[in-house]
């Protein structure tokens, strides 16, 4: 062998390939001597991943503490006491709702 | 490659020097350490399994693999850590077949190269099985052998190269030829530079007690297997054992030029490997018992003065020996 190239090939496949068979076989030939539970205070693992629909009440608390900020920042800006920036707020609303609608209108009609 | 020469790789690779002996003689390795470290500690170490304990290991071991697996979390993916420790383990039973003494041996040019690519997996195994446990301590176990790796992995390539290239030049640098070249005096300064440098890695690799930083048991609850258990951890044990015998054989018949004075046709150079094998392993344990761990930073520091510096410097006496005095 003249390539130490080829020799890396030949070393990579029998680790990738050598690992896996090992890999396999270890975790096969299990003898099933002792099995035991994970102790959390006496009570058993909870799987998460089973409940396909999480309860709406952990759904309202995960918005709001993902959401907090952007709630923050726009509660102080809107809820500043002036009627003017109110009326600021709605026409720039307003004007991005009638944008949507005509877009909607000309490229669906 | 004919199949006569296929059914032998894979003989070499699955027995002898690879995976069956290479993990008896890291098992031996770990009876040593365990019985030397007992002495210093006023201890007397395995005696249960076998005459004086020398079984213990190998036990230890069986009992882990045949204990059916502790799954501590949904969110660790055991058997992908599995895989990634049995690459490792492949990787060290493959890398054998570099040394002189396998019944086939690969050579070409740079294989040095090779062997730092291929020693590589192993450092993944261990890096792995921190970074997959869901426990903290096991990520601090891995971070802090990232931090170490950084020094550590470019030590031992450019010592491995190093020493490769003072025997065979520095355009050649083979591990396997200079494992079987003959020894001069303009060898010897990238030889011994080197072979500090590879003791050290080898203690950091396999880690030994200054070194076992990621570990740590006092600190972080036995780090990077903090949560591991069963077949897992008894395939840590094997890849670990594995290791520090690896590298123990490679600075026996690399930087102690195997039988030297006598050679491999010679049964007793044999057994002189073998007392130069057990010297090495001695020396290290002897160090290992008598330091306490290091901190991550004053590891780090360590190594690269005392490890990373000096396999430079043996690449400097290397390309000086090859441009200068040849």
């Amino acid at each position: 062998m003249a390539d130490p190239g080829t020799l890396g090939l030949i070393f990579s496949i029998t680790v990738i390939v050598g690992g896996l068979i090992l890999a396999v076989f270890v975790a096969v030939t299990k003898k099933g001597v002792r099995e035991t539970e994970p102790y959390l205070c006496g009570e058993s693992e909870t799987d998460f991943t089973d409940s396909v629909s999480p309860p709406a009440t952990e759904v309202q608390w995960g918005l709001e503490k993902t959401l907090d900020s952007w709630v923050r920042f726009v509660r102080t800006k809107i809820h500043t006491g002036v009627l003017d920036d109110w009326w600021s707020l709605m026409i720039v609303w307003a004007a991005l709702l009638l944008i949507m609608s005509l877009v909607r209108g000309w490229a669906w009609p | 490659m004919n199949s006569i020469e296929v059914l032998l790789y894979l003989f070499a690779v699955a027995v002898f020097p690879g995976f069956i002996f290479l993990s008896l003689l890291g098992t031996f390795t770990e009876w040593i350490e365990r019985k030397v470290a007992a002495r210093a500690q006023n201890r007397m170490g395995p005696t249960y399994v076998g005459p004086v304990g020398l079984f213990q290991p190998i036990a230890d071991i069986l009992k882990l693999l045949w204990a059916k697996e502790l799954v501590v979390s949904k969110g660790f993916s055991w058997r992908t850590t599995l895989f990634l420790v049995s690459t490792g383990v492949m990787a060290l039973s493959a890398a054998t077949l570099l040394m002189p003494i396998s019944p086939i041996r690969l050579s070409t040019p740079l294989d040095s190269l090779v062997l730092v690519y291929v020693l590589f997996y192993s450092t993944l195994g261990f890096l792995a099985i921190g970074f997959s446990s869901p426990s903290p301590f096991g990520v601090v176990g891995s971070s802090r052998m990232l931090s170490m790796i950084c020094v550590v992995e470019p030590a031992a390539a450019i010592s491995i190269y190093s020493i490769s290239a003072s025997f065979t030049g520095m355009d050649t640098a083979s591990v396997s030829k200079a494992m079987i070249a003959e020894v001069g005096l303009q060898q010897l300064p990238a030889l011994i530079l080197g072979g500090v440098a590879l003791f050290l890695v080898m203690m950091a690799k396999s880690l030994m007690k200054p070194f076992d930083i990621p570990e740590a048991e006092t600190e972080l609850a036995g780090g990077i297997i903090a949560d591991v258990g069963g077949p897992l951890l008894g395939m840590f044990r094997i890849l670990h054992d594995m290791e520090a015998a690896f590298l123990a054989m490679l600075l026996t018949l690399l930087v102690l030029r195997g039988p030297y004075p006598l050679s491999y046709a010679d049964p007793l150079g044999w057994v002189l490997i073998g007392v130069k094998f057990v010297a090495v392993v001695l020396t290290a344990t002897a160090i290992s018992a008598s330091l306490g761990r290091l901190r991550i930073e004053q590891g780090v520091a360590l190594l690269g003065k005392y490890s990373l510096l000096v396999s430079i410097a043996a690449l400097g006496a290397a390309a000086l020996n090859y441009y200068v005095v040849v």
